[in-house]
């Protein structure tokens, strides 16, 4: 039965009791929905209701009744065993314990590394009430209520048993699945939250609690008010309404297709004993700082910023001095966390940096200046700001603020190379091996970004995995082997290395992209849509993972890209974090493919919804709407969106003068390539720069065809520096860029043949149409007669 | 206890103390529907005073006071009929209907008790948790959000099991309506 309109006479059968029990619940699913029918239904059966009031007319408790209810419960007599002989009161101390058993509670699953109250505990343990549990990252906890497992880092929690168990998470990030229904709530400062048969995450922040319903419905109560949170939602302390910032909120989000639990990567393959060591003595004194401020310590010596700012921001709460941290590490931590804008911490920085003022270390006027610091975006400026307020920063950080605000200004990274080599010589003599890797990889990497040091790159960073094989150390060599254009064989070898010890997303995003990289043919390609689909198994409930698996996007199966979208989106849950620029490309890309049937005149208009409904036409999405017109080849859309834009003139100048020559305004495509060719400085990006400069040479050809050959010359002997390096040399980049090149120099029969290669080089090119198109347009101007214009 | 006993009577509806409670008889009535038993619904309320005397003190407040109370009625009234069950105690659901409309007009039922008995034993055919959803939602006046807590069930949940017991009664009473008036 269909109940998608009110219809008064279903209701009326149904309050008569004339429908099936089917029927009945299709009803009552609508009705709890629909205010109009509840207050129809309410009215249909106000008769009976009156007939259970008036049944119900409260009498008093017969006297004998209540005569014995009160004799059988007696004021409990306290303090008598203390006027008792001592055996009696051994005696009464072991029946306490033995009725206080009730009061336990029974841990029915443990997966993983999990303390409480200072115990290793295992499957069927008892705990008493009133624990504190310390579950290491992916351990999880199963009571007869829920089941508890630590998703990112260690996770610490209180368990408190009365009427119904209380859970209240003191630090880190759980995931909260109910086994029984209502039968727990979960406490966060000020706020409660009821689960109504769900499956929710959980973070406690001292600024207020954040959570994300994976599954079913939580009731959150809070300060301010209640409200039902539905599934793919989130919320935060504070607000009484759902997090905003996610422009798909207010569209509303699709549900989770075929969801089958939880699954979640377990980064460290065993319990490390100095870890446990300090979860168990963090269950054991859940108010003590210490076992935070070395959990904090222990986390940043493995550069794990995320787990070492909740660490810090827990220690925190407990001692706002952290007397216990010497102000060397506090520096690093707070450092660490305000430097990443990936797993970085701002809040957690602050809080450093409020310490770390209070010792003397930091003066107040920077200590302001970094609270405004913090909520700066632009990454360039941000670096130049810190290195200024910050002038004491040792080399490592300076060299990794200018690597990580790079951007595409060589001069940052050659900086950011001198700085960590000075950081690497200045390294004590007992720097431990991990110490050392640690600088060595991160010179590896800024030497990757200067184009011509990338065999020292390669070098160092074997030497980085020598010394400490990190997983996600051992896939990111694979890759660099491969885009290098290194041992094919050599760069898997690495790569499944690290794939299998950290079978994780960021394993897997590599694993993919070189996949990309060496693919030749349709079955390379289905194995890389199966890794994509792996990867959106194995991870349901992980945003990033989604996402990137339909970014795999097949447009043969534009279904598949969907679900994937769709599932990235109803799990965007939780505050903007690094990948939010996500969400408005995955929403387009999904209604993209939805529509892709469509004719192109109809395309324009879906493009144009989609964009609105998909927030992106919002301040500050300028250009992820430009890419999603340009990508549904909606040029004079693309170039109103790019001209709104506030972004570095670079991407806009270069975005701007392909959408301009698309459309035919050749002299605005051509004075938008000149401002990038200027701003583009000595060491650009290879592919747009070489890009932007063919498309300069073929605009100059209409207006200053002897200009155009020159530059069409000039190119072919001396290419932009990258454009052959292994990695475009792979995908024949260059065969087609000189392809256009040999065309305007009037080399039609090499061009024709360059364009030939190219496109069989690279069958895979996802431009392949277009290049194709172009192909056959040459081979229409070269037949013998052609009038066509060059 | 007697303490609490001497408390005074309910005067605003989120403050209801226990005293009253138990005096107005609605935690009894409430008791006597979900177990059918005299016996049980006395000694289930003995363990709600109990539980109540016990835990007033850690009683935070972040809901009405009659709301906590009645929580732990449901719950003592669960638990009693999982003993029960497991004891297979000769309770009232083992018993005739001609037995049950006996004890439910037995000794305080003085008025309209034919009806009375009537809706009981409408209510007696219903599941206990669709039982206690309408008795507390219709009869005692708790307000849906109120009944989903004392249940431990979504708002959406109390909804559709008040309206499938009041259907339910109501087709009861045209059924047996139509039976009279039958020749």
């Amino acid at each position: 039965m269909n109940v998608k309109n009110c219809d008064s006479d279903n209701l009326r059968k149904y309050a008569d009791g004339l429908l099936s029990t089917k029927e009945c619940e299709a009803i009552e699913a609508h009705a709890v929905q629909c205010g109009t029918c509840a207050s129809e239904l309410d009215r249909l059966l106000s008769g009976a209701a009156k007939m259970v009031a008036e049944a119900a007319a409260l009498q008093a408790v017969p006297a004998a009744s209540l005569q014995r209810v009160t004799e059988q419960v007696k004021p409990r007599r306290r303090w008598v065993w203390l006027t008792l002989p001592p055996a009696a009161a051994v005696a009464c101390v072991a029946m306490w314990a033995w009725l206080g058993a009730g009061q336990n509670l029974r841990l029915l699953q443990v997966e993983g590394l999990a303390f409480a109250n200072g115990e290793l505990v295992q499957s069927g343990d008892l705990i008493p009430t009133g624990a504190t549990l310390a579950l290491d990252e992916g351990a999880t906890v199963e009571l007869e209520q829920l089941r508890l497992r630590a998703i990112e880092g260690p996770t610490i929690v209180a368990l408190q048993s009365g009427s119904r168990l209380e859970v209240r998470p003191l630090s880190g990030v759980a995931t909260l699945e109910t086994r029984k229904k209502g039968s727990y709530v979960a406490i966060s400062g000020r706020d409660a939250f009821r689960p109504l048969g769900t499956t929710f995450m959980l973070e406690p922040r001292p600024s207020g609690a954040t959570a994300g319903i994976l599954h079913g419905q939580v009731e959150v109560h809070s300060g301010e008010g209640s409200l039902v949170l539905n599934e793919g939602q989130a919320w935060s302390t504070g607000r009484t309404q759902l997090v905003q910032e996610d422009p798909t909120a207010t569209v509303g989000l699709p549900p989770i297709p075929q969801f089958e639990g939880l699954s979640v990567s377990i980064r460290r393959e065993s319990a490390d004993p100095e870890l446990a060591e300090i979860l168990k003595r963090a269950s054991r004194r859940p108010k003590d700082p210490e076992p935070l401020v070395a959990m904090a310590r222990y986390f940043l010596e493995r550069q794990e910023g995320a787990a070492c700012g909740r660490a810090i921001v827990r220690a925190f709460e407990l001692d706002s001095s952290l007397a216990g941290m010497p102000s060397d590490r506090v520096e690093q931590a707070m450092l660490r966390l305000a430097i990443y804008p990936e797993d970085g911490d701002p809040e957690a920085a602050m809080a450093l940096a409020g310490v770390l003022a209070s010792r003397g270390g930091l003066t107040k006027d920077a200590l302001q200046a970094l609270s405004q610091w913090v909520d700066r975006r632009d990454e360039a400026s941000r670096a130049d700001q810190l290195i200024g307020l910050y002038p004491a920063m040792p080399s490592f950080y300076i060299g990794e603020v200018l690597l990580e605000s790079r951007g595409a200004d060589p001069e940052r990274v050659l900086r950011a190379i001198s700085h960590l080599k000075l950081a690497l010589a200045g390294l004590p003599a007992d720097a431990t091996s991990r110490q050392r890797a640690f600088v060595i990889e991160r010179l590896a990497e800024a030497q990757y970004y200067s184009l011509t040091q990338r065999s020292e790159s390669i070098r160092n960073l074997r030497s980085a995995v020598d010394l400490w094989p990190r997983p996600h150390w051992l896939v990111h060599l694979g890759a660099r082997i491969s885009e290098t254009g290194g041992s094919v064989d050599e760069a898997w070898k690495y790569l499944t290395l690290g794939f299998l010890a950290d079978p994780s997303i960021a394993s897997a995003e590599r694993l993919l992209a070189l996949m990309s990289n060496e693919e030749r043919t349709p079955a390379d390609l289905q194995q890389r849509y199966a890794v994509a689909e792996w990867l959106s198994k194995s991870f349901p409930t992980v945003f990033r993972a989604q996402a990137l698996a339909g970014n795999q996007f097949d447009p043969r199966h534009p279904q598949l890209a969907v679900v994937y979208f769709d599932r990235a989106l109803a799990l965007k849950v939780g505050e903007p974090g690094p990948y939010d620029y996500w969400i408005p490309s995955a929403w387009a890309r999904a209604e993209f493919a939805r529509s892709a049937p469509s004719e192109d005149a109809e395309r324009a208009r879906v493009a144009c919804e989609i964009a609105q409904r998909a927030g992106l036409l919002a301040e500050g999405k300028e250009l992820q709407l430009a890419n999603y017109y340009q990508g549904i080849r909606q040029h004079r859309l693309a170039i109103d969106a790019i001209r709104k834009m506030d972004i570095e003139p670079l991407a806009k100048a270069s975005c701007l003068a392909v959408s301009l020559a698309e459309v035919g305004s050749m002299p605005e495509a051509l004075e938008a390539c000149e401002a990038y060719l200027v701003a583009a400085g000595s060491h650009p990006e290879p592919l747009t720069y070489t890009e932007i400069s063919v498309l300069r040479a073929e605009l100059l050809l209409r207006i200053q065809p002897d200009e155009a050959r020159n530059v069409a010359k000039a190119l072919i002997v001396s290419p932009p520096p990258g454009i052959k390096d292994a990695w475009r040399g792979k995908q024949g980049r260059w065969l087609g860029f000189e392809a256009r090149l040999r065309w305007i120099l009037g080399d039609r029969r090499r061009a024709i043949a360059l364009q030939r290669k190219y496109l069989a080089h690279w069958p895979l090119n996802p431009d392949a149409a277009q290049e194709t198109l172009r192909l056959n347009s040459w081979l229409h101007l070269d037949r013998p007669h052609s009038d066509g214009l060059q | 206890m007697q303490a609490i006993l001497n408390e005074g009577e309910c005067t605003e509806r989120t403050r209801c103390s226990p005293n009253s409670l138990v005096r107005n008889g609605s935690i009894h009535h409430f008791l006597r529907l979900q177990l059918r038993s005299e016996q049980d619904a006395e000694d289930a309320l003995a363990e709600v005073f109990r539980r109540v005397h016990k835990g007033r003190e850690k009683f935070r407040g972040d809901c009405p006071e009659r709301v906590w109370i009645m929580r732990i009625a449901a719950n003592v009234a669960l638990r009693q009929r999982q003993i029960s069950a497991k004891h297979r105690h000769a309770s009232l659901e083992e018993l005739g209907e001609g037995e049950w409309k006996g004890l439910a007009m037995d000794g305080h039922v003085e008025r309209d008790a034919v009806n009375k008995a009537f809706v009981e034993t409408v209510l007696s055919g219903l599941p206990p948790e669709q039982r206690a959803a309408v008795w507390l939602r219709v009869a005692l006046e708790y307000t849906d959000e109120e009944t989903a807590e004392i249940l431990g069930v979504p708002t959406g949940t109390v909804k559709s099991w008040v309206w499938r017991s009041l259907a339910r009664l109501k087709r009861a009473y045209a059924d047996q309506a139509s039976e009279v008036l039958s020749p």
